[in-house]
């Protein structure tokens, strides 16, 4: 009963988006309070409803309920705990129950945190994501409806795919979504400004938040899912520039574009209809990104076109709200205010700057995506479009951009002092010009090319923090005041600080790992060895395992480091027992930033292993990048100063509204 | 029942929650005005901050306060204050939205479950279904359960055991085979479970006796010479690989050691009789019309003629997977063995016309005939 009721409430909660999607938005046209505050209630009821129906499909697959057709197909009795719930979304119906069931959170969190909008804003916002869950609930209960029941269930289920079977998937694919999804709100708070034909400032500071939540999941999603591939394929990569990966990035880099542009339009109410165009293309990108993952277009082109029912039916849900959203967007750009005006060099034109070499760079990626797609519908010819492509174009795209970045929040606002700027930065020119003399010094085969970059790297994040250098002033004001000082400046600031170092960090560990990294393949029997920079493997021992649902093979490996030290590392090679998949576990050392990775090939005819090991010089840091960037968001989202008050009379959450004011 | 009590509670609380904010009464919270007025407080807060930073100077300050009130005031002039006497409470609009959410919310989901869900499906966790009684489960059910079980244990002996016998009734030889190794492998050999494995084998192929199986039948006789099983499949061994002298004494032998009723004296005795016949030993007695017709009866009475069984299930099998060549050879040496010439007559036939472009085949069929013919 427990599962047929949390079929129910999902239905239900389908009828609840409906009102939603309709009662609010005419409460706010024609004025109506009780109409609009509807909306309150009933995102948060939805939400319960969600989470109720997403409560017991877990409980389904946590008790290996296999009358339950989804639970059946993805997993089995025997997998350990952890992977019984994180295979409620290793599959097309449960990750899109996820999807939803965030989508309908978020609306909530707008219901109880949004007590500072206008409440024909907030019903419009409300209505707009409404609208996103009815068309996501249809498209779940028509053609993926994860609830489906078998009348004479089997007693063991198909099991997992073995390679989800991973912590990386327990916690890669929610934080993804949730920033997925998080860039609908942005997206709902678009398209009502549209609909009202109000557009300022004030709109941009309510935004902000919402974006920046979505952006901190987004990369962190991205950082994580980038990790787990590493790790979890054995081929040593970190990032592939496959479409299921361009899909999460895309609108990644719209979010970043987003952010700095309502920077512009939330100081200087400038670049409006720029920002709401991007809020639109950040959330599309979403939703395109949802369609290549989920309708199997990737597989085939044929493949689509076979079984279309659920590829056409996000491809309508996708046409109905990027085209609906931009011929919004044609109707009403034209009502819109431009707003306040600045010289090329300043804040804003450095922020513009940054907007187009992000679209730019978001324009590339499409292409590449999508081109390949195209192609093979119009004449089946399969090309693919990998890294040289992206390398080629993106690249140098991210150069001018990194270049740029340290002097962006140097430069003042309406019109800005380049040379001043400059002047504050050299010690990260010191600092960079340093990294190419001694790259190039100590290194014999290294490109220049490479210095170059690494400079580069080193130059954004000493830049990073030049602002926060200038503002305490170490050398006037000494050290102790400037330490005050640097406590005192906002969050905000240091966030921004934070979140560009991280940029730096992340370049100079792709860098120094695609010219330093090192590669030995060899073919291995017990007792033989490798040597790798530094490292001497001894292949000791295969020792047999058996775990639950798979067995293993453990191949020991006895490393003795350069500096003496010795340590044990086990690849192993496991065979899925109910799938009959055979999978490869690698291992990895991580000694400082770097990492030593030992993945194993395939048993030859006279008995050896195929053993492939990488050296990889700074790897870590592409990921350490990326937690800072995370970092730096989450500094900025707690900026008290940022945030707005409700008006007292609404408030009987006036408490948090008069603590922001004795703040300020 | 009480699903729909459940259900319906939850639909009403929805809908409650739904109506009541329509047509409650409590203030608005303000005009839009009093909204900006807060974010306009905010950036003010913002730049007094910038300014006690020193980030901007005096003249910048002076400014960007200047700004941000002009800014305000021109929002103040054009947008709000009309709004604000719009916020009406409950009336015709509030009815309207009530009534659709009443009549919306219910219908779609019980329309929409009615069309997507599975009413009365119950839950069913697998330890639960695992711990129910078993009586009235299918033996498919209990069977499975049995298997998961040996799955998470496979070295219970007893399980395996129990289950091969079940295997062997359900025609489902091959997995019989695995299941008396596996107890083989765990309780040590013993005369009666080679005996089994031997027979769980010889099903397996189709009515003859393997090799293997045949070795297991010898092993399992000399670990105790009253077990009279293996000795009725030694005898058939030697009748099937043509030692008819042999299998002549192994039927004898067999016979002589039998209890007077046993079960597979008919059969033994007919495959004697074979083997005599084919030895040309045979006492010239014909059978009686009287004895014919006792034996016939027999036949159909007795209990299954397994062997005639085994034959029949690969007759089956290749009924419906007629491109199996071993299959055809071994089902003609089978009826051979038996002595079913027309059934012998008619699989050749078939054969020779599903393996006409098989040259060998035809001439191996072919002999087989003119033996048959004789």
């Amino acid at each position: 009963m427990i599962v047929e009721l949390g079929h129910y409430t999902l239905v239900l909660a389908l009828g609840l988006a409906l009102v939603q999607s309709v009662v609010p938005i005419i409460g706010a046209r024609i004025g109506h309070f009780g109409l609009m505050r509807l909306a309150n209630q009933t995102s948060i009821m939805m939400a319960l409803l969600i989470s109720f129906s997403f409560g017991a499909l877990t409980w389904a697959y946590v008790n290996s309920d296999f009358s339950v057709v989804n639970v059946w197909q993805n997993s089995h009795s025997l997998q350990p705990y952890l992977y019984k719930y994180s295979s409620v979304w290793g599959n097309h119906e449960g990750s899109l129950l996820l999807w939803v069931l965030f989508l309908a959170i978020f609306a909530s969190l707008v219901s109880v945190f949004g007590k500072n909008l206008p409440p024909e804003l907030k019903a419009n916002v409300l209505s707009v994501q409404a609208w996103i869950l009815v068309a996501f609930l249809l498209f779940i209960l028509i053609t993926s409806n994860p609830f489906e029941r078998l009348a004479n269930p089997p007693l063991e289920g198909n099991d997992l795919n073995p390679i989800l079977q991973d912590v990386g998937l327990a916690i890669h694919p929610p934080l993804l979504y949730f920033g997925y999804v998080g860039l609908s709100v942005t997206f709902a708070f678009a398209t009502a400004a549209l609909i009202s034909g109000r557009l300022d400032a004030a709109w941009a500071r309510w935004v902000r938040p919402w974006t920046l939540i979505a952006w901190v999941f987004l990369t962190a999603g991205i950082a994580m899912g980038s990790y787990w591939a590493y790790y979890e394929l054995g081929w040593g990569g970190w990032w592939f520039w496959d479409p299921v990966e361009n899909a999460s990035f895309m609108p990644w880099l719209a979010a970043t574009a987003l952010l700095h542009s309502a920077l512009v339009m939330e100081k200087r109410e400038a670049l409006k209809i720029w920002t709401v165009l991007l809020a639109i293309v950040a959330f599309s990108m979403s939703l395109l990104g949802t369609f290549l993952v989920r309708s199997g277009v990737l597989t085939s082109v044929h493949a689509f076109a076979t079984d279309p029912e659920r590829g056409v039916f996000i491809l309508a849900i996708l046409v109905l709200f990027i085209g609906g959203s931009l011929a919004l967007f044609a109707l009403r750009a034209g009502v819109l205010k431009s707003g306040g005006l600045f010289a090329p060099i300043s804040r804003e034109g450095a922020l513009v700057f940054n907007n187009l070499f992000l679209t730019s760079a978001l324009a590339t990626v499409l292409v590449g995506t999508l081109y390949p797609l195209l192609l093979e519908a119009v004449n089946g010819s399969k090309i693919s479009v990998g890294a040289p492509f992206f390398n080629l174009t993106f690249g140098p795209l991210m150069m001018p951009l990194l270049l740029a970045v340290p002097f962006g929040p140097l430069l003042a606002w309406k019109r800005g002092d380049l040379l001043a700027a400059l002047s504050r930065l050299y010690l990260a020119a010191g600092a960079a010009l340093l990294a190419v003399i001694i790259t190039l010094a100590f290194t014999t085969d290294a490109p220049v090319l490479a210095a170059l970059v690494i400079g580069l790297a080193f130059w954004v994040m000493v830049g990073a923090f030049a602002e926060i250098s200038v503002r305490t002033d170490i050398r006037k004001n000494g050290i102790a005041k400037a330490f005050a000082r640097a406590f005192g400046l906002p969050g905000s600031l240091w966030g921004t600080a934070f979140a560009h170092f991280g940029l730096g960090v992340t370049l100079l560990g792709i860098v120094s790992v695609s010219v330093f990294e090192t590669e030995v393949i060899q073919e291995m029997k017990i007792g033989d060895k490798a040597t790798i920079s530094g490292y001497q493997l001894t292949l000791k021992n295969i020792s047999p395992r058996k775990a639950s649902n798979y067995n293993e093979d453990i191949i020991n490996f006895e490393v003795l480091a350069p500096g003496g030290e010795k340590f044990v590392m086990q690849p192993a090679k496991r065979i899925y027992t109910t799938r009959r998949m055979p999978t490869t576990e690698s291992a990895i050392n991580t000694s400082g930033f770097s990492q030593l990775y030992v993945s194993l090939g395939e048993i030859s005819e006279n008995n050896s292993l195929t053993v492939r090991m990488w050296w990889k010089p700074q790897v870590t840091l592409i990921w350490l990048g990326s937690l800072f960037m995370i970092f730096g968001g989450l500094l900025s989202l707690a900026d008290r100063r940022l945030r707005v008050g409700a008006p007292k009379r609404a408030a009987r959450a006036s408490k948090v509204e008069s603590e922001v004011t004795i703040n300020g | 029942m009480i699903f729909w009590t459940i259900a319906g509670l939850v639909t009403l609380i929805t809908i409650g929650i739904t109506i009541y904010p329509v047509f409650g009464s409590s203030q608005a919270p303000g005009s839009a005005l009093d909204f900006d007025k807060e974010v306009y407080k905010a950036r003010l807060r913002e730049i007094e901050e910038e300014r006690r930073l020193g980030t901007i100077d005096e003249k910048r300050y002076e400014y960007a306060l200047a700004e941000e009130g002009r800014r305000f005031l021109a929002l103040a002039n054009t947008s709000a204050a009309p709004k604000s006497q719009l916020f009406l409470q409950s009336g015709k609009p509030a009815l309207i939205g009530a009534i659709f959410a009443i009549i919306v919310i219910p219908a779609v989901a019980f329309g929409g479950y009615y069309q997507w869900g599975s009413l009365n499906s119950p839950d069913q966790p697998l330890q639960a279904r695992l711990d129910a009684d078993p009586r009235g489960q299918s033996v498919e059910i209990l069977l499975q359960r049995a298997e998961s079980q040996l799955i998470k244990n496979p070295d219970d002996g007893r399980g395996w055991l129990v289950i091969a016998p079940v295997y062997m009734r359900l025609g489902r030889s091959r997995d019989a085979v695995q299941a008396y190794r596996n107890a083989i492998r765990i309780l040590g050999p013993t005369s009666e479970l080679q005996t089994s494995l031997g027979e769980a084998l010889t099903v397996s192929a189709g009515g003859v006796v393997p090799e293997e199986a045949n070795e297991l039948f010898r092993q399992a006789s000399k670990a105790n010479p009253d077990n009279i099983k293996p000795l009725f499949f030694i005898a058939l061994a030697f009748n099937q690989a043509g030692e008819f002298k042999k299998a002549v004494t192994a039927w004898n032998d067999l016979i002589a050691k039998s209890p007077d009723n046993s079960p597979w004296l008919k059969i033994a005795r007919q495959q004697l009789q074979l083997a005599q016949t084919k030895l040309g030993t045979r006492l010239p007695e014909n059978p009686t019309a009287r004895d014919i017709e006792n034996a016939k009866q027999l036949s159909v009475n007795d209990r299954q003629d397994f062997i005639n069984s085994m034959v029949e299930r690969l007759a089956g099998d290749l009924e419906e997977n007629p491109l199996n060549k071993p299959g055809w050879q071994r089902i003609i040496r089978s009826y051979t063995v038996l002595d079913r010439k027309s059934d012998a007559l008619a699989a050749i036939n078939k054969a020779q016309q599903l393996f006409k472009d098989d040259k060998e085949f035809i001439r191996e069929l072919e002999q087989n005939k003119s033996v048959l013919n004789q």
